[in-house]
C-alpha cells in the first residue's frame, strides 16, 4: 500500500503539500517572522522583501506571518467540520441502510432536503442567521456537509448488509446495535473516509468563501478568506495582499484533493 | 430428545404475495446424532436451518413449533432468542471466505460469542480462544489469534468458523453446506474434525448438504427434502441400501460410480417447481417416473416403511395398494383408493 502511494507522483505531491501544511500549522509561531495581528502603520503596504517575505497589508501587518497563522484557522475549521459531519452522516447512513423501510425513507428524505440547496447558499443562510463568527461558519458547514456522508455510507451498507459475515454475526446472537457498530459500519466506511479527505480541501475553500463575504472570521483574525476580502480595495496598489492568501488557499485545496484522489486509488479494490 | 421440529411452515413475501417455502416440515435430532438434510438447490434445506435459528427476512411467516431441549423457542422474543443463538445453537455457513469479518482478527471473532454469552474476563477468553483454535486442529495458535481472515486458507477459515460456532459449547450445531466451498482433501479433514467434535461433546448436528458423499461420511440419519417438504427419512445405511421415494432414488442414481463409465449418469428430468406454482398433489409428480393419477391430485401422506424409515409417496401407501415400486403406475387400484 505504501508502495502504491509512492508510485503515484501526484499522490506524493499531495502528501508532501499536506505534510507541509500540517507542519506549518503545528509550528506557526516559530515559522512566523512577525506578530500576525500587530499593526504597524508606518510599514503599511510594503512590497515583498527580505524583511517581509510576502509584503505587508493596509495596516502594516506581515502577510507571510498572517498566512502561516491562518493555516491553523483553516485547518481547524476543515477538521472540525469534517469531524462533526462525518460521524453524524456515517451513523445516519448506516442506520438508514441497515434498518431500511420507513427509517430509511425518513432519513434519506431529510438528506434530500439538505442536498436540494446548493451547499454554499445553505451555509451562507445558516451563517448569516447565526451571526458572523468562525464557530458559526463551522456549524453552518457541518450542517450542510453531513448528508453527503449519509448517502455514501448508506449505499455501501446496502452492498454489504446481506454479506454472510453479518448473517454469521446474527447467528452468534449479536443484537442489531452491536452488528451495526462492529460489523456494518467498519466495513462500509472506506468510501466515506476518502470523501472526507477530499472534503477537507473543499471545506477550507468554503470557509474562506464565507469569510470573504464577511460571514466568517472577523478582523484582525488572519483567516485567508477574510484577508482576501480586505485586500480587495487595495488590489490595484498592492497585488501581494490578495495574491499570497489566494495562493495559500489554492495550494491547500489542491494538496488535499491530490491526496484524497490518491487514497481513493489506493483503497479502492476495483482499481488495484 | 434434543431438537423437535413440528409442522414448521414458512412463507416468504415476494412481490406482495406470500409464497410457501416450507410445508409442514417435521423431524427430530437426538443428542450426539448427526442428521443430514439433503435435496436439490431450492428445495428448502437452507431455509429450514434459518427457520430453526429464526434468521429470517422481516416479512417471513413462520408456523409450527421448534423445541430445543423441551423449550419451545418458536415462542421466544427476539431478545431471548439472541441468547440462544451462538450459545445453545450455533451455525456454520457455506462459504468460509465470506463468513468472516475481513476487518477483525481471528481471535476477536472467536471471542465475540464469549463476550456475548459468558462473563469471562479478557484473560480467560484468550485462554479459551487458544484452546478452541487448538481443538479445531490449527497450527501455531499463538500467532494465528492475531491474524486476519485473508491471511488464511479456505480450510483454515472453515476451522475458524467451527471454532466460533463451538465457542460456547452449543448443544446443537447447524452446518449449512460446510464443505461445499472446500477442495476434497480439506473436505475430508473438516468432516473428520466434525465427527471428532461430536464424539467429544455429544452435541447434535444438522448437516445440510447436497453431497451424498458427505452424508455417507458423517450422518446417522438422513432427511430428504423436496420442494419444501420432507419426502423421506431413514437411517443412513438404510437410505443408501433401500431408498424408497423415487426422488431419493434419483438423487442416489446421480452419483457417479467407478467402473460404470459407459453408462449414462442418472439425472432427474425437470427442475424443482417454484413456490408460486406448486402442483396440487405430490410435488414431485411432474418429474417422477412412477407417476400415477392420484399423485397429481392428492398430497401423499407420510407412510412408515419400517421402523425409523418413512416416506411420503403413494407407491407405499397401504391403501394406495401399489407395493411394487418398479412397475410404476397401477391405475385401477389407485383410483379405487381415490
Amino acid at each position: 500500500m505504501i508502495r502504491k502511494v509512492t508510485s503515484s507522483p501526484l499522490t506524493m505531491v499531495g502528501l508532501i503539500i499536506v505534510l507541509i501544511i500540517l507542519l506549518t500549522a503545528a509550528f506557526a509561531p516559530l515559522i512566523a517572522t512577525h506578530d500576525p495581528t500587530e499593526p504597524n502603520i508606518l510599514n503599511k503596504l510594503q512590497p515583498p522583501s527580505a524583511e517581509h517575505y510576502f509584503g505587508t497589508d493596509e495596516v502594516g501587518r506581515d502577510i507571510f506571518s498572517r498566512i502561516v497563522h491562518g493555516t491553523r484557522i483553516s485547518l481547524r475549521i476543515g477538521l472540525i467540520v469534517v469531524l462533526i459531519s462525518f460521524p453524524i452522516g456515517t451513523v445516519l447512513g448506516a442506520i438508514a441502510g441497515y434498518i431500511g423501510g420507513r427509517v430509511d425513507q425518513t432519513i434519506m428524505r431529510i438528506t434530500d432536503i439538505f442536498l436540494s440547496f446548493p451547499g454554499i447558499i445553505l451555509a451562507m443562510s445558516i451563517a448569516a442567521a447565526l451571526g458572523p463568527s468562525i464557530e458559526n461558519v463551522v456549524l453552518a458547514l457541518a450542517a450542510t456537509w453531513w448528508p453527503w456522508y449519509t448517502r455514501i455510507v448508506r449505499s455501501s451498507v446496502l452492498s454489504i448488509k446481506n454479506s454472510e459475515f453479518i448473517e454469521a454475526s446474527r447467528a452468534l446472537g449479536a443484537n442489531p446495535f452491536r452488528i451495526l457498530f462492529k460489523e456494518v459500519i467498519p466495513n462500509s466506511i472506506a468510501p466515506a473516509t476518502i470523501q472526507a479527505s477530499l472534503d477537507l480541501g473543499f471545506v477550507i475553500l468554503s470557509a474562506a468563501g464565507l469569510s470573504f463575504i464577511g460571514l466568517g472570521a472577523q478582523p484582525p483574525s488572519p483567516e485567508w478568506g477574510a484577508m482576501l476580502s480586505n485586500s480587495r480595495e487595495i488590489l490595484r496598489d498592492a497585488w501581494w495582499a490578495a495574491t499570497f492568501p489566494g495562493i495559500a488557499i489554492l495550494i491547500t485545496v489542491l494538496g488535499f484533493n491530490l491526496l484524497g484522489d490518491g487514497l481513493n486509488d489506493v483503497l479502492d479494490p476495483k482499481q488495484r | 430428545m434434543l431438537l423437535e421440529v413440528n409442522d414448521v411452515s414458512l412463507s416468504l413475501r415476494r412481490d406482495g404475495k406470500y409464497s410457501k417455502i416450507l410445508d409442514h416440515v417435521s423431524f427430530q435430532v437426538n443428542k450426539g446424532e448427526t442428521v443430514g438434510i439433503v435435496g436439490e438447490s431450492g428445495c428448502g434445506k437452507s431455509m429450514t436451518a434459518l427457520s430453526l435459528m429464526r434468521l429470517l427476512p422481516d416479512k417471513a411467516k413462520l408456523e409450527g413449533s421448534v423445541e430445543l431441549q423441551g423449550e419451545k423457542i418458536t415462542n421466544y422474543s427476539k431478545r431471548k432468542l439472541e441468547k440462544v443463538r451462538g450459545n445453545q445453537m450455533s451455525m456454520i455457513f457455506q462459504n468460509p471466505l465470506t463468513s468472516l469479518n475481513p476487518l477483525q482478527t481471528v481471535g476477536t471473532q472467536i471471542e465475540e460469542s464469549l463476550i456475548l454469552h459468558t462473563n469471562m474476563s479478557k484473560k480467560e477468553r484468550r485462554v479459551r480462544v487458544l484452546k478452541l483454535l487448538n481443538d479445531v486442529g490449527l497450527p501455531r495458535v499463538e500467532e494465528l489469534i492475531d491474524e486476519y481472515p485473508h491471511q488464511l486458507s479456505g480450510g483454515m477459515r472453515q476451522r475458524i468458523m467451527i471454532a466460533i460456532a463451538m465457542a460456547c459449547e452449543p448443544q446443537l450445531l447447524i452446518c449449512d453446506e460446510p464443505t461445499t466451498a472446500l477442495d476434497v482433501t480439506v473436505q475430508a479433514q473438516i468432516l473428520e474434525l466434525m465427527n471428532e467434535i461430536k464424539e467429544q461433546t455429544q452435541m447434535g448436528i444438522i448437516m445440510i448438504t447436497h453431497d451424498m458423499g458427505v452424508v455417507a461420511e458423517v450422518c446417522d440419519r438422513v432427511i430428504v427434502m423436496y420442494a419444501g417438504k420432507v419426502v423421506e427419512e431413514a437411517p443412513v445405511v438404510e437410505l443408501f441400501q433401500n431408498p424408497k421415494h423415487p426422488y431419493t432414488r434419483g438423487l442416489l442414481n446421480s452419483i457417479p460410480k467407478l467402473g460404470q463409465r459407459k453408462q449414462k449418469l442418472g439425472s432427474i428430468p425437470g427442475t424443482v417447481p417454484v413456490p408460486e406454482n406448486m402442483p396440487v398433489g405430490c410435488r414431485f409428480a411432474d418429474r417422477c417416473s412412477h407417476v400415477m393419477d392420484i399423485c397429481k391430485s392428492t398430497v401423499p401422506q407420510v407412510t412408515e416403511i419400517k421402523e425409523n424409515h418413512q416416506t411420503a409417496c403413494w407407491l407405499y401407501d397401504e391403501e394406495g395398494g401399489n407395493k411394487d415400486a418398479t412397475t410404476g403406475s397401477n391405475q385401477s387400484q389407485t383410483t379405487l383408493h381415490y
